[in-house]
């Protein structure tokens, strides 16, 4: 065996495990950096008394939000150039109606999931307290 | 790979004599007093299964008593004091001792059977897995018997917990107890991870993996992530109760909500954690009872997959009355209600399964257990979403609503279909099967006697009535609901002992019981004995019995792969993770002491800190790493050359790097101590947030001269080139050369100079860990990366003896890539620990 197959391996397994989690990945992320960006942001203001564009945590939640959409949506329409990009290779054939339907089931419930969180801040107060 | 079926089979019969006889004795069960050097997972997997139940039932015990107290108003039967440790310890042994060793026991113990393998990867490892959570969850749950039991809840809020608060050893016992618990279930996280990936049989793809098996690795994944966050947070609490290191004391910039933060971001998934597995074994169980194949088997991947990642986003919605933004409540209530979604999947798809069976669906004691659970996890389920909401939980917080709420998530999530399990599964390990007849009485006892006792405190909840309190006034109204919950709490008592009865009449231990009882279609129940399956099937679907005719026959002849053992040991076939084909026959260990040895020393170690005796803790300690080092030795096999498994295919008995399953096992074990240290760096940035007045530059000693992380940092970059190059000079095959030996003390004595020199600059600086939680965080940031030092350095050190001895060279070198690898991964999170310790305060100032 070659010395660099089991590292193509790693790279095919790897790449894998990102096509089929895409979604929560982008998931992830998004609560990180809405919820991280809008404690540090309101603490922040608070602090320094700081106004404007850039501090203001709306702002950056809606681009966050617009953001993990726009980064989600290859994996709905271009599911297999998705797959090779990060694999490195076509999917196995056998496994591939698989792969497509559980990548884009669960991207499809994150997109839900980032959207039901992201249009919060079109309701609530930013930093304030609900009571 | 083209069909099997298509093809002969990979070995031809009838199969030599002697075969058989020999596997049966590779893989024999040490008896008698060597029985705590077995590593069979049937043996070790039962064990852990009944030392679970065991603590089931004690937690059970310690609820009756909660429920007699709380019978009627005014109540004295036991003290305030003794109730506060009563909840404590049913809380904690119910979440750490019972729930989770129990889904991980089942792992253990059904993984290489429903896959066909010989064993789990590490046999070892779970076995000293199960004794170190055996003796370290019976000392702990002992201490309720001389008053020494925490008494801050399972969760052990500060600042009640800090020493000011609970003096004495009791949350100490909590805290290193419980967090060496952890460490004991990430030990098994790693197995099953390794185990579901790599010990496949050939042509079980990811697509024909059977749901329990993804449920495993999607449970030990999450363990993988969670439980370093409490981890640290045990640490932190117990390095303040000990040495006085501010990180929850609010006027030295700490504060108490941190710990909620790394407790919930562990808590929460917990209970998913929890409930996957079980979610997995009912969805076996429902295809098998409905004869037919589960409706939506792609949909219940999605739902698994999505539970255990969306788990991870709800932490804060058990702090929503802590005073957060309403903003921040918004983000996780909304995950909160996202996360129904995935359970309402498996919920509708077991139910369009049983409709899919056109009249095959039976009534057994697993099914109306599985029915009860779906009742009871959808009200659960219902009563979440409730409190998922904002305004509705400001009400219902800390209210005996919330007790009910969870108690219909765990029971219904996972106690129902882990009775469900025994009774299913006991044919795998029993010779006799339990009783339908006292199982039936099991379950209506303990559905009746559940709802009799958690649906009214619903209602108690709402009208008022707190949480862990030990008494009440009589004339609140609470009376009769709480009477009429105590009287139900005893009929499910009475459901547990049915069980127990119908345990100790019938289960016995041994091979021979019925074969395929309930006509299932997945792997475990072919033809099986220690050795597992005969031969490992070649898999072309996902109910292998039920599509492929005559498989437990042929499997039992031994006609398909590795049908005898050819290296002379015990092994087993590694296949691919993603395609599962064959890749090399790893030789595994057999029984041992080392492993039990060690378990009990590790557990002697952090029993004995807790009680102060530093010295012999210390002794114990090193005893415990003496034991794990020889335990280790006896591991990286010479190879056996290629051998034949059958169907021509002929496989290596030796590979290093990403092919061999202990890479793997040092990557996911690379995965912890990072999201160890990730929940560092969070905690830092959020104490920063909360008591900015505390930090450096302007209100600490600041960071030392630049000098210092620079001579630091450089050290550690040599440490990673000097194992770099070391790694492309090893000698050839059976020599020895001094540059080998030569890197493999200097890599280690580096990385402690780096250390050393990192902890001197903020000596010089005269920065004091016990004056600011700024303080404490820097010295803490640098504790973390020591303990991954300290294990890189144990692994050099071991490579060296390995080379030293002729075990070492450019061929037989699992070892050393391993060893380099935790290296690397150390140099990492050190150069990253600089960055944040010394850069941080000059940006902010």
């Amino acid at each position: 065996m070659s010395k660099a197959k089991p590292f193509q391996n790693i790279r095919r397994t790897i790449g894998t495990v990102v096509f089929l989690l895409a979604g929560p990945i982008v998931w992830a992320l998004h609560l990180l950096l809405t919820y991280g960006s809008q404690s540090a942001l309101c603490a922040f203001s608070h602090q320094t008394g700081a106004e404007g564009f850039i501090v203001d945590p709306v702002n950056t939640i809606i681009v966050v939000t617009l953001g993990a959409v726009f980064a989600s949506l290859p994996f709905f329409a271009r599911p297999a150039g998705a797959y090779k990009l990060l694999a490195g290779d076509h999917a196995p054939e056998n496994q591939w109606t698989f792969f497509r339907s559980v990548s884009q089931l669960l991207t499809g419930l994150s997109i839900l999931a980032v959207i039901y969180a992201g249009t919060a801040v079109l309701i609530l107060p930013t930093c304030a307290q609900l009571r | 790979m083209k069909d099997i079926r298509q093809q002969s089979l990979p070995n031809s019969g009838p199969r030599p004599k002697g075969e058989l006889d020999e596997l049966k004795r590779i893989w024999a069960t040490p008896r008698g007093w060597r029985l705590p050097t077995a590593i069979n997972n049937t043996v070790i997997g039962t064990l852990y299964i009944g030392a679970a139940l065991l603590f089931f039932v004690l937690a059970g015990i310690l609820a009756l008593i909660m429920r007699t107290q709380l019978a009627v108003g005014g109540n004295d039967l036991v003290s305030q004091d003794f109730y506060n440790q009563l909840f404590t310890v049913h809380g904690t042994t119910m979440m750490f001792l019972f729930a989770v060793p129990a889904v991980e026991a089942l792992g253990v113990m059904l993984l290489p059977q429903m896959l066909a393998a010989r064993d789990l990867p590490f046999p070892r490892l779970s076995a000293f897995a199960i004794w170190a959570y055996i003796i370290g969850g019976l000392v702990f749950f002992s201490t309720i018997f001389y008053d020494l039991a925490p008494k801050g809840g399972w969760f052990m809020y500060p600042p009640n917990t800090l020493s000011e608060f609970s003096p004495g050893d009791n949350a100490d016992f909590w805290l290193l107890g419980i967090g060496f618990i952890e460490i004991s279930a990430i030990a098994g996280a790693i197995e099953i991870i390794v185990g579901v990936l790599r010990t496949r049989p050939p042509g079980m793809t990811l697509a024909r993996m059977p749901i329990f098996a993804w449920a495993m690795l999607i449970f030990a994944a999450m363990i993988v992530f969670a439980f370093p966050a409490v981890i640290l947070a045990t640490m932190l609490l117990e390095v303040e109760r000990a040495f006085g290191w501010p990180f929850f004391t609010a006027q030295l910039g700490g504060d108490p909500l941190l710990w909620q933060h790394l407790f919930w971001f562990f808590g929460h998934p917990e209970v998913y954690i929890i409930f996957l597995p079980a979610a997995g074994l009912v969805s076996m169980m429902v295809s098998t009872m409905a004869q037919t194949p589960l409706v939506g088997y792609r949909f219940i991947v999605v739902a698994l997959i999505a539970t255990g990642f969306f788990s991870f986003g709800l932490w804060v919605h058990h702090m929503f009355t802590t005073g957060i933004p309403g903003l921040s409540l918004a983000f996780f209530s909304a995950a909160s209600m996202a996360v129904a979604i995935p359970s309402g999947i498996q919920i509708f798809s077991w139910i369009a399964t049983m409709a899919s069976s056109n009249g095959k669906w039976r009534i057994t004691t697993p099914s109306l257990f599985i029915l009860g659970m779906i009742f009871i996890f959808t009200i659960g389920g219902l009563t979440g979403v409730m409190v998922a909401m904002v305004p509705f939980d400001f009400q219902a917080h800390d209210s005996y609503f919330i007790v009910a709420h969870l108690h219909y998530v765990l029971i219904g999530g996972m106690v129902f279909p882990l009775f469900a399990t025994f009774y299913y599964w006991a044919p795998l390990v029993s010779r006799k099967m339990l009783s339908e007849r006292l199982g039936r009485w099991s379950f209506w006892l303990m559905f009746i006697g559940f709802n009799v006792s958690f649906f009214p405190m619903h209602i108690t909840g709402l009208s008022g009535m707190p949480r862990r309190v030990w008494t009440y006034p009589g004339n609140l109204q609470w009376d009769t609901l709480n009477m009429v919950s105590t009287i139900g709490s005893f009929i499910l008592a009475a459901g547990v002992g049915v069980f127990l009865v119908d345990l100790i009449r019938n289960f016995r231990f041994g091979e021979g019981g019925p074969e395929n009882p309930w006509g299932a279609g997945t792997l475990e129940f072919l033809p099986n004995d220690v050795y597992s399956t005969r031969s490992i099937p070649h898999i072309t679907s996902l109910n292998p019995i039920w599509d492929q005719p005559g498989l437990a026959r042929e499997v039992d002849e031994g006609l398909h792969y590795l049908p005898n053992a050819p290296t002379g040991g015990r092994e087993t076939i590694v296949t691919s993770a993603i395609d599962a084909k064959p890749q090399f026959v790893l030789q595994m260990p057999g029984p041992s002491w080392t492993q039990f040895l060690a378990a009990v020393f590790t557990a002697a170690f952090f029993l004995l800190l807790t009680i102060k005796a530093v010295t012999i803790a210390l002794i114990c300690g090193a005893l415990a790493i003496l034991f794990c080092l020889v335990w280790a030795w006896e591991l990286d096999k010479p190879s056996k050359g290629e051998v034949n498994i059958g169907g021509g295919i002929s496989l290596p008995t030796y590979v290093t790097g990403p092919l061999s399953t202990s890479w793997w096992a040092v990557v996911v074990l690379m995965l912890v101590a990072a999201s160890l240290y990730v929940s560092y760096f969070f905690s830092y940035l959020y104490l920063w947030t909360v008591s900015p007045d505390v930090w450096a530059p302007d209100n600490a000693a600041g960071p030392p001269s630049s000098l210092y992380p620079i001579v630091s940092a450089s050290l550690f970059g040599s440490g990673a080139l000097i194992l770099f190059l070391a790694g492309k000079f090893l000698p050839e095959i059976n020599t020895k050369n001094t540059s080998t030996s030569l890197a493999l003390v200097a890599a280690p004595l580096v990385m402690i100079a780096a250390l050393a020199v990192e902890i001197f600059g903020h000596v010089q600086s005269g920065l004091d860990p016990a004056t600011s939680s700024y303080a404490a965080m820097v010295y803490m940031g640098v504790i973390l990366t020591g303990q991954a030092a300290i294990a890189s350095v144990i692994l050099c050190l071991f490579a060296l003896g390995r080379h030293v001895t002729g075990q070492l060279d450019n061929y037989r070198r699992a070892t050393f890539d391993n060893a380099r690898l935790l290296y690397w991964y150390t140099v990492g999170q050190g150069l990253f620990g600089l960055v944040l310790i010394h850069g941080f305060p000059r940006l902010i100032g």
